[in-house]
């Protein structure tokens, strides 16, 4: 066994939900807000509903083989061969959006707080982060993120009381002004991020409760709605969706709003304990199950040494994988969702799951 | 093992040097605060006048730091094609960098508003510095001419301007508009964007008594004052509104709330009513061929000055108190509706409330919805009126 430490369910849970939140909750917005205005919010609905049948294919997968990651039972459904190309891809595809959140986690900070800082300073100072928080394990990284979750959803909770009395619900209306479509277009981005719940597949044999699997995908992704829901709602209402969905962070206009008083202002500072908090778990995470996948396609005894190569290959992909933000957001906005959800984050394990099901591989008493 | 940690002692040592700072260091004492800033355009020359209105921090906090001679405050001009090259060219004359997060207020100028108002907000929301905070005006002169006027209670104009528009509010002779409510109503489909008028107000000083001067004339003073509105028809400036005007769009908007006082001219004598709540709502209706909104205000207030002759505890007397009230809001309602068809301006966002009612009528309307049918509208206005507290006493002081 690779790993030695265990989380509980959880623990799980509150590291699947800041995976995927961490980054949807400043991007998300104005992303659905371009492509279905004020129904954005019916967009997350969506995107959450899309989340729950995602987390449905691939946890019945894991539970099928309780013991096993991935990149192990992809070669046991289809072969060796295929299995091992599956695995490979699995690595790239986990290496490749790490190195995009890693580029985003800098970029937000450019653009939003320190512009004359390189870009390259923040990448690298994350993913040194994210490497000694791999290599300590899974265990200490599931207890610390349950406080950087409590921090995280307090201070969303706390912006949004706070500028409660902004928020003019008539914004929201009118109500499927196009009909159902653009809500639909609009969830396709943010689908794409819930689908990041493939990552559990790599975590899932860490499992104190595994039997607990699907409660711990769908809980991520109820709270994972919520919030997205909220910012939607909060942002939709303040702004309106033709100013919202021109501002690029809408979050961090919605925190700038913030005065009472005439003394307690300028809180944006917050987005950035947010941000920071959580782009570092959610790194720490893709990290991990890269670390993990390159690991066990390569049988190695111990997955330590890939995790400094690797992180150093990822501050490179960072850098090097877009010309600037304009490219990482068309990116981000159009291809991400098509690219991860038909092969990655869907098509792969339901055709697994399939294949499975037909050859009779895995099964509940399969001790893998 | 004694190395390896002698390494991390040393890196962590390291990290602190990196503590002081970063790249983006920026010490207080460096800074220029930027505090107001107005844009005007010249039609001809197709140039920007950027004009910034900056404090020292130290010298505006007094104590210490004030340096006697160096006004805590100037005022500095700038030209260019674009408002970000007007805006970057201070650098080349300003000691100081320009801080620009704590802005207060942004003055246009009147062929600005005509010109390059889209480019104006476009500068608004980019630039990283800026806030959806401060108030936004539109004045008649150039923003250069606001900016150079005096303050009269304050250290500095834009502190003045701030102080105005705080209690500006229980007058309603102006809107009270941030940039965020500028740039919702001027992206808002089927709504225009309108913003507060600053003029200049002169004043003459009356004769200085002084011995070493023999000059008898007293000296002009320019101060400024805030008075009506300013409304947009898509992205260009469309007109003035007068204060009857304005407060007319402010009570269709639901935004004369709070102790406004407003004198009602009864038969012979004058009350005067204190308003403690409003509300506006707008309902809007497609005919077959035509389009009818029916404004509704509710109010509530308190009478809070009388000199008539009648009995004002008496219930028939307040009906009438009200009755006229009502009337009274209803007249202006009607001339700033009058206005905004004038205007083709929709400031009184009845195009929002059509789509809201029927998106998909609206969506055959929308297209020429401010030059075809704006000024089409059938307008119906209702207002509910009621006075309910007397104050202190309970019937006017009244020499028989």
């Amino acid at each position: 066994m690779l790993e030695g430490g265990k989380i509980s369910s959880r623990q799980a849970t509150l590291l699947m939900a800041i995976t995927i939140m961490a980054t949807a909750i400043l991007f998300l917005p104005s992303i659905s807000t371009q492509q279905a205005l004020q129904d954005a919010w019916i967009s997350v609905i969506i995107a959450t509903v899309n989340g729950i049948i995602i987390s449905l294919i691939v946890v019945t997968l894991m539970k099928r083989f309780p013991k096993q990651t991935i990149i192990q039972y992809s070669e046991e459904i289809m072969g060796k061969f295929i299995g091992k190309i599956i695995g490979l891809g699995y690595i790239w595809f986990f290496l490749s959006t790490n190195a995009i959140i890693v580029r985003e986690f800098g970029d937000f900070l450019v653009t939003a707080f320190m512009p004359n800082t390189p870009l390259i300073v923040f990448n690298s100072m994350l993913v040194i982060l994210a490497i000694l928080a791999v290599r300590s394990g899974l265990e200490p990284l599931g207890r610390l993120n349950e406080w950087i979750f409590i921090l995280n959803s307090f201070i969303l909770i706390f912006l949004i009381v706070m500028v409660l009395d902004e928020i003019n619900l008539g914004n929201l209306q009118p109500v499927l002004e196009g009909g159902i479509t653009p809500a639909l277009k609009g969830a396709y981005t943010p689908t794409s991020w819930f689908g990041e719940i493939i990552t559990l597949s790599m975590i899932f044999p860490f499992l104190t409760q595994p039997q607990k699997g699907y409660r711990i995908a769908f809980g991520a992704h109820i709270i994972v709605g919520a919030f997205l829901f909220l910012g939607a709602i909060q942002t939709i209402g303040i702004f309106g969706p033709e100013l919202m969905s021109r501002f690029k962070f809408p979050i961090i206009q919605t925190a700038r709003l913030v005065s009472i008083g005439d003394f307690f202002e300028r809180i944006e500072a917050l987005i950035m304990v947010i941000w920071v908090g959580g782009v570092f778990v959610k790194v720490s995470v893709f990290h991990y199950v890269t670390v993990m996948a390159a690991a066990q396609w390569f049988n190695l005894k111990d997955y330590r040494v890939l995790v400094i190569p690797l992180g150093i290959l990822n501050v490179i992909l960072s850098i090097h994988l877009f010309e600037g933000v304009a490219d990482l957001l068309e990116f981000l906005s159009i291809t991400f969702a098509v690219y991860a959800l038909s092969t990655f984050e869907v098509g792969i394990p339901l055709l697994l799951l399939l294949t499975a099901l037909i050859r009779g591989k895995g099964g509940k008493n399969d001790s893998g | 093992m004694i190395l390896v940690r002698s390494l991390l002692a040393f890196l962590v040592i390291l990290l602190f040097i990196s503590n002081t700072g970063c790249w983006d260091l920026r010490e207080m004492e460096e800074l220029n605060l930027e505090l107001s800033a107005g844009f005007d355009y010249d039609e001809e020359e197709e140039l920007i006048t950027y004009t910034a209105l900056t404090g020292r921090p130290s010298g505006m906090l007094g104590g210490e730091e004030a340096v006697p001679g160096i006004s805590p405050v100037t005022i500095n001009h700038n030209t260019g094609k674009t408002l970000f090259e007007a805006s970057r060219n201070f650098a080349a004359r300003s000691p100081r960098r320009i801080f620009q997060a704590h802005i207060r207020n942004f003055i246009i100028g009147e062929e600005m508003a005509k010109n390059r108002i889209t480019e104006l907000a476009d500068f608004i929301i980019r630039e990283r510095e800026h806030r959806m905070t401060p108030w936004i005006f539109v004045t008649g002169v150039t923003a250069g001419e606001i900016l150079r006027a005096e303050s009269e209670g304050e250290p500095t104009l834009a502190e003045e301007i701030d102080g105005i528009m705080e209690t500006l509010l229980p007058l309603s002779t102006s809107p009270r508009i941030t940039v965020k409510d500028f740039l919702i109503s001027f992206n808002k489909p089927g709504e225009d964007a309108f913003a507060p008028v600053i003029k200049i107000r002169e004043e003459e000083e009356p004769p200085e008594e002084d011995l070493f001067t023999d000059d008898p004339e007293g000296e002009t003073k320019r101060f400024i004052i805030i008075e009506g509105t300013a409304v947009f028809s898509r992205d260009k400036l469309a007109g003035y509104l007068t204060v009857p005007e304005t407060k007319g769009l402010l009570w269709t908007r639901g935004e004369v709330i709070r102790a406004n006082i407003i004198p009602v001219p009864p038969d012979g004598g004058q009350v005067s009513v204190q308003i403690i709540r409003g509300g506006a709502e707008l309902n809007p209706e497609f005919k077959d061929d035509k389009l009818k909104i029916e404004v509704q205000v509710e109010t509530e207030g308190d009478i809070t000055a009388s000199n008539i002759k009648k009995d004002i505890t008496d219930t028939k007397v307040i009906r009438e108190l009200e009755m006229s009230l009502a009337n009274m809001i209803k007249q202006e309602v009607l001339l700033s509706v009058a206005k905004s068809q004038e205007y083709n301006s929709d400031f009184l966002s009845f195009g929002a409330a059509f789509r809201r009612e029927n998106p998909d009528r609206w969506a055959e309307i929308k297209e020429d919805w401010r030059e075809k049918h704006l000024s089409q509208v059938e307008v119906e206005v209702r207002v509910k009126a009621k006075l309910r507290r007397k104050g202190m006493i309970s019937e006017s002081l009244m020499v028989e």
